[in-house]
């Protein structure tokens, strides 16, 4: 017996050293010879789909793959404007339904096979057919799509609508030849697509990395960075941690990060502003919301300057009406409701409402008191509501928040069940809103028959000049009104590797020209 | 025998009917949907909402949903993942491997280390050392393996900075053994440790009642030595419990691989499962259930099968 007394503990320790140690010897030895350093793109998400039909690039880093595999008929600027890609050139017929796209000849698949008018059309089709299981965004008003010869399509649409061309022609192109006839919904090429985008995939490793090699003979030119890895990470510590270590070269932070990444050498934060903002939605519905005054009141009594300052750490801006800075549509002269405690205080008076035994105000018996639901997953909403929960609580209006599970909240947003409620909104493409403005909208029931009028000419004048005059006027009439209680928008931050150049913010997607990135590497 | 086995097979089939029946249920009356999902918290409207609700089908009534996943279940078909857009076991599949090679070692090693550390108590039982592992025992028992996790990566990756906190493998050297060795330690040793624990404890208990029995005062008499009594004659007659609690231990790896693996980022089925809850991807969901409950119910069936096999007193008729 004694002699197995400290066997034990001695061959455990011995293992784990062993197992150790034959790691790091193995992969000493075959790391000796690394390839040409890649680049690597740090991402929480991971993107199920790799096909174009299942989306329209929209969020990232998770829809970047897409954005390298499969180019589109146009670009989306980051001006709001609209260049070429494989289409070269294309005409808006007059009355705005006709729209005709000229491809580039030397347009490929990673196949080698030519991308076709034809194939425009199967990818639009498979799109609108609801056996593919695809995203049809886009392509609403698509009616028909004709093939007049291989480099030329025609795209009827059934009513004009300037949203075709952005979003429908920011829509990647699949091919045809792969995929007719076969059931898109679950086929493995939403695993291992061919696109005629600037890269091709090379491997994609569920829960781990996407990597993907350049297209040397690529119609646009040959990508400058040879080899792409999109790598996906657990959470955003680990995510800084490899940062960091150099191991991503890539990463979206959060305000809250910026103390860290600033430190790190070699990497540098790129601050771009977005379209998306945060308001707080009325319920029309309710008698209190209806007057004006209290709308008016509740935006005085918030300082929402502060709140951008302290809660955001200045990455951010305070919006007035329904379109940020970011946006080419933005009407920066809009009637602008400052922080004013005082004059919060007096509208509440001159509307009836007087300070009750709680503090809180009271009308003909009723407490000036609305709970405000918000989804459990906008942290940083959650918290600027908080703020303004005690800014209110001084004007004497009592706001309660709900947090919900994001089910929950959209249920009862469907059904108009709510005081208010609070979340983001995000007019990516195009500034148009109406489903949530138009009278008889499910957004809190807003209604004015003048935006009315002008939401629907936005959506049929032709030209930018125009529709910004008109969006300048709907943006100033939300102002007017107080149709929301707006609140602020934030600044997408993006850590970045110093030795990096060609990075150029873009409104919707960073990685829209990473075909120009180059680096030491 | 064959009875037997006939009766343990209908009863396994009729487990994992009830059990997809429920987890059907439960998945359909948890909030939200995949159609939020998919579309993405900043572009959600109502009509985009019932658009996809309609392509995957989600717009049928919950008994026609639930009827028509059971026939096609029966005829093999389990149905498309939402997310992936490829066919739910396929997802599932190529996640099976790195989770079977997590839970294998550490199953391997919870077992080796459990019963080692049980063994050795038990021998020495009464002493401070016996005490120590114990109550060590006990502690590890109590620790949550997120815990545990976090203390483990604090400890190799920060402090000593000598293991990866995440992932299961270099980037561009997926293929490099000695590489992946090292990304295996810090998950493994989460994974076992509980379970080492509880076993070393079942197995401390076990062995000690079986030291006292005649037996073991009979072969000490004859001289055997403690050596032979011990790993031999004592925990051959104690093996019966400890496989059974062993076995029975392979329902609350699956269940810790779901921390562990989100824990560590690697590319499981507990990764996925987080995941596809997340997403709401019920196609991939109802598949990992139908896998859990097979492993569970054939593990249960294996153990049931190796005691009849070692201690032929366990059969009934």
């Amino acid at each position: 017996m004694p002699a197995s007394r400290p066997r034990l503990p001695r061959l455990l320790c011995g293992l784990c050293l062993a197992l150790l140690g034959l790691g790091s010897a193995l992969s000493a030895a075959r790391g000796a010879a690394p390839p040409a350093r890649p680049l690597v793109l740090g991402s929480l998400e991971e993107p199920g789909s790799l096909s174009a039909l299942a989306d329209l690039p929209h969020h990232f880093p998770g829809d970047m793959p897409q954005t390298l595999l499969f180019d589109s008929l146009i670009q989306y600027l980051p001006d709001g404007g609209i260049g070429p890609k494989l289409a070269q050139r294309w005409e808006v017929s007059a009355g705005g339904t006709v729209v005709t796209f000229h491809l580039a000849p030397d347009a490929r698949f990673h196949d080698g096979r030519p991308v076709t008018a034809e194939d425009v059309r199967f990818t639009v089709e498979a799109a609108r057919d609801p056996a593919t299981k695809s995203s049809d965004e886009g392509f609403e008003a698509v009616e028909s799509v004709e093939a007049i010869n291989p480099q030329t399509v025609r795209v009827t649409l059934a009513r004009p609508t300037p949203r075709f061309l952005v979003e429908g022609g920011s829509r990647g192109i699949v091919p045809r030849h792969l995929l007719e006839g076969k059931d898109l919904s679950r086929d493995s090429f939403n695993r291992q697509p061919i696109g005629s985008g600037p890269y091709k995939l090379v491997s994609f490793t569920p829960g781990q990395s996407i990597v993907f090699d350049g297209v040397p003979d690529h119609y646009r030119g040959a990508p400058r960075i040879a080899r792409v890895v999109f790598k996906i990470l657990p959470d955003q510590n680990v995510m800084l941690t490899q940062l960091r270590s150099g191991e991503i070269q890539y990463a979206l932070v959060e305000p809250r990060d910026l103390p860290v990444v600033e430190k790190i050498q070699g990497v540098r934060v790129l601050e771009v502003p977005t379209t998306r903002f945060y308001d707080i939605t009325p319920n029309f519905q309710r008698p209190y919301w209806q007057d004006r005054r209290v709308r008016e009141a509740v935006l005085r009594a918030l300082d929402r300057e502060g709140i951008v300052k302290r809660l955001l750490g200045g990455h951010g801006h305070v919006v007035h009406s329904n379109a940020t800075p970011a946006s080419w549509a933005y009407n920066p002269d809009v009637p602008r409701y400052a922080h004013d405690p005082a004059r919060a205080q007096a509208l509440l008076a001159e509307a009836g409402w007087q300070p009750g035994g709680d503090g809180i105000r009271e009308k003909a018996g009723q407490r000036l008191s609305f709970a405000v639901m918000v989804r459990n997953v906008d942290r940083t909403l959650e918290q600027v509501l908080v703020v303004a929960q005690q800014q209110l609580k001084l004007a004497g209006i009592d706001m309660r928040i709900e947090r919900l599970e994001p089910g929950v909240f959209t249920s009862r947003m469907r059904a108009g069940q709510f005081d208010a409620l609070s979340r983001i909104w995000n007019p990516v493409y195009d500034p148009d809103q109406s489903v949530l403005y138009r009278t008889g909208n499910r957004y809190g029931g807003y209604s004015n028959p003048e935006v009315d009028a002008l939401l629907a000419k936005g959506l049929t004048a032709a030209d930018r000049a125009q529709r910004t005059r008109i969006y300048a006027d709907i943006q100033r009439l939300l102002a007017q009104d107080i149709a929301r209680i707006y609140l602020y928008a934030e600044n997408e931050l993006h850590a970045v590797a110093a030795d990096l150049t060609g990075v150029a913010p873009h409104p919707v997607n960073l990685f829209w020209n990473l075909n120009q990135w180059a680096g030491e590497r | 025998m064959i009875a037997f086995l006939l009766r343990r097979s209908a009863e396994l089939l009729l487990t994992l009917g009830v059990l997809l029946l429920v987890v059907f249920a439960v998945l359909r009356l948890a909030p939200g949907g995949p159609a939020q999902v998919l579309l993405g918290p900043d572009r959600y409207t109502p009509a985009l909402e019932d658009r996809v609700n309609h392509v995957l089908g989600l717009d049928r009534s919950l008994p026609e949903q639930a009827v028509r996943w059971f026939r096609a279940v029966l005829e093999g078909e389990l149905g498309t993942s939402y997310f992936h857009r490829r066919p739910a076991a396929q997802v599932v599949l190529e996640r099976l491997g790195a989770t079977l090679l997590l839970a294998g070692l550490a199953f391997a090693l919870s077992l080796a280390v459990g019963v080692s550390v049980g063994v050795f108590a038990a021998a020495r039982q009464g002493s401070r050392l016996d005490r120590l592992l114990s109550h060590g025992a006990v502690a590890v028992i109590a620790t949550p393996g997120f815990w545990l996790g976090i203390g483990l990566i604090l400890l190799g990756s920060v402090w000593l900075g000598i293991l990866p906190s995440a992932g299961m493998a270099p980037i561009g050297r997926e293929g490099d053994f000695g590489a992946r060795l090292r990304y295996l330690v810090l998950p493994v040793m989460t994974l076992a440790a509980g379970h080492a624990a509880s076993l070393a404890l079942y197995a401390r208990s076990a062995l000690t009642e079986v030291l006292t029995s005649d037996f073991v005062r009979t072969a000490r008499a004859m001289g055997a030595s403690a050596q032979r009594i011990l790993w031999r004659d004592a925990l051959g007659a104690a093996a019966v419990p400890i496989i059974t609690m062993a076995a029975l231990n392979l329902a609350h790896f699956l269940e810790g691989s779901i921390v562990v693996e989100t824990l560590f980022g690697w590319p499981g089925i507990g990764q996925l499962t987080t995941a596809s809850v997340a997403r709401r991807d019920y196609p991939v969901l109802l598949v990992i259930s139908l896998w859990a409950g097979i492993v569970v119910v054939t593990a249960n069936l294996a153990a049931d099968l190796l005691t009849r096999f070692m201690d032929p007193r366990t059969v009934e008729e």
